[in-house]
Parts: structure tokens; C-alpha cells; sequence
């Protein structure tokens, strides 16, 4: 027997806005991982499924980046992960399922699923994450993963350029 | 009931086809709402979830289903309505 505390596997897809640049995205990320942290839970998996198209406009976006972590936790950890989100500005949408319940994290198999479990060391360019059918659909259409190149954020550059030629 | 009209039988050869459930059929295919393209086929163009007597899907499944297109309508996999125009 162990001392530990049984948790539960979740699984949680946060939405975010694409013209934000990859440092915000990794930012996020981080502040995830670091509140999972802090509140004793175990973080399984993290897959970045890349830039969408989504299927309806979400407070004017057209696109949203998805991010998919799986973690043990508790219910109160859920809940307080889930009143951060909304804080954020970034975060469009965000899905927290239960996918297991009463799992020991000492004896739980972590590097079954491991493999997964690394942000890529670049954002701009990361790996893509074999799932099943889903890599056969979106391959060609919205797995683009080019997170910088937006069509606000090419704008935004544009008139960058414009001040610094008017400076000169 | 005794039916009169031969005309009516005429159109229907044999019995009704008995419909499969897909899901039952092959137990491989996971239901889940973070793969829209395995339930897509059971949302009509405009986003309403078709019912099981059209598709034939079993109780069991239609449940998970409806659960999981909506889950995918949520996140923004999937439309919560569409007109069927390519917009």
C-alpha cells in the first residue's frame, strides 16, 4: 500500500487565439504545468495539435490553437485550473473530461504514455502527434503548425516597418 | 389487419434491410469527440446529430455519440449549426 492520495486521470483541451505569438502559447503552457505542480498533480501528456480552423467564431477568432494535456489530479485542482483559464486573455475554449478514477500516482505506468510527454524544444516547428484518424484528416488541411504566421500578426509587422522607415 | 392493397405490398421487396450499428460492427472505432472524423458522417450538413432510427446506430452508442459531437461542438471541432454553405 501506498501513502499517497488516489487521484483521478483527466484529460483537459485548451483553445487559444492565434495572433498571439508562440512565446504567449508557451507561456501558458508553462503556467499550466507549474499549477499542476504546486497542487501535487501528475502531468501525463501534452500534444499540440496546431493551428485550426474552428468550426464557429469564438469572440471574433476564426482560428484557434489547440493544446491537449492528460494529468492525474483531484476535483479541486480541475476547478482552480479551470478559474485560471478563464483569467486568461488568450484562452478561447477550454475541455476538462475525467477519464479514470481512483488511480495510485506511485504505481501508476507513466511511460506508457510518456512518450508523449515533452513540449517541443521549438514551438515554431513542433513535432507532429500520431493519433488514430486524426493525422489522416487534418494533414492537409489545418495541422498547420506555424503558429507566428497569422493574418493579424502580418499586419502588425507591416506597420512596424512603416514607423521605422518614417524614424529614418 | 387484413391489407387490400397490392399495389402498396408491390413496392416493398422482402423485409426491411436490418441496419447495423457501425460502432457494434467494429469495435476498433472509438467514439470520440476529439476525432470529429469518425462521427462526422453521423451529423447532418447543417450539425444536427442524425437520429439512431436514420442511422441505425444501437442506444448505447448514439449515446456516446451525442456526447461526444457534443463535447466537439464545445471545443470548436464541430459546428454547433450550419447553414451548409461553405462559409
Amino acid at each position: 500500500m501506498s501513502a499517497s492520495k488516489l487521484l483521478r486521470k483527466y484529460e483537459t483541451v485548451v483553445v487559444t487565439r492565434t495572433n498571439v505569438g508562440a512565446e504567449a502559447q508557451r507561456k501558458l503552457y508553462e503556467k499550466m504545468t507549474e499549477l499542476m505542480e504546486k497542487a501535487g498533480a501528475r502531468h501525463i501528456r501534452f500534444e499540440l495539435w496546431g493551428k485550426r480552423r474552428l468550426a464557429y467564431p469564438i469572440a471574433k477568432a476564426v482560428k484557434g490553437i489547440y493544446m491537449y494535456h492528460v494529468y492525474l489530479a483531484d476535483s479541486t485542482f480541475v476547478k482552480e485550473l479551470h478559474r485560471q483559464l478563464k483569467l486568461s486573455p488568450i484562452v478561447l475554449r477550454y475541455l476538462s473530461v475525467k477519464l479514470a478514477d481512483g488511480i495510485d500516482p506511485d504505481t501508476y505506468d507513466y511511460e506508457k504514455e510518456k512518450q508523449f510527454d515533452e513540449l517541443p524544444a521549438d514551438l515554431e516547428e513542433p513535432q507532429r502527434r500520431p493519433m488514430t484518424g486524426w493525422e489522416a484528416e487534418f494533414q492537409n488541411g489545418n495541422l498547420g503548425l506555424d503558429l507566428d504566421s497569422d493574418e493579424d500578426e502580418e499586419e502588425l509587422d507591416e506597420e512596424e516597418e512603416d514607423e521605422e522607415e518614417e524614424e529614418e | 389487419m387484413k391489407s387490400d392493397k397490392p399495389d402498396n405490398k408491390k413496392k416493398r421487396r422482402g423485409p426491411p434491410r436490418r441496419k447495423v450499428c457501425p460502432f457494434c460492427a467494429d469495435r476498433n472505432v472509438r467514439i470520440d469527440y476529439k476525432n470529429p472524423a469518425a462521427i462526422k458522417r453521423l451529423i447532418t450538413e447543417r450539425g444536427k446529430i442524425v437520429p439512431r432510427r436514420i442511422s441505425g446506430v444501437c442506444s448505447r452508442h448514439q449515446r456516446a455519440v451525442a456526447l461526444a459531437v457534443k463535447r466537439a461542438r464545445h471545443i470548436a471541432l464541430m459546428p454547433y449549426a450550419s447553414t451548409g454553405a461553405v462559409s
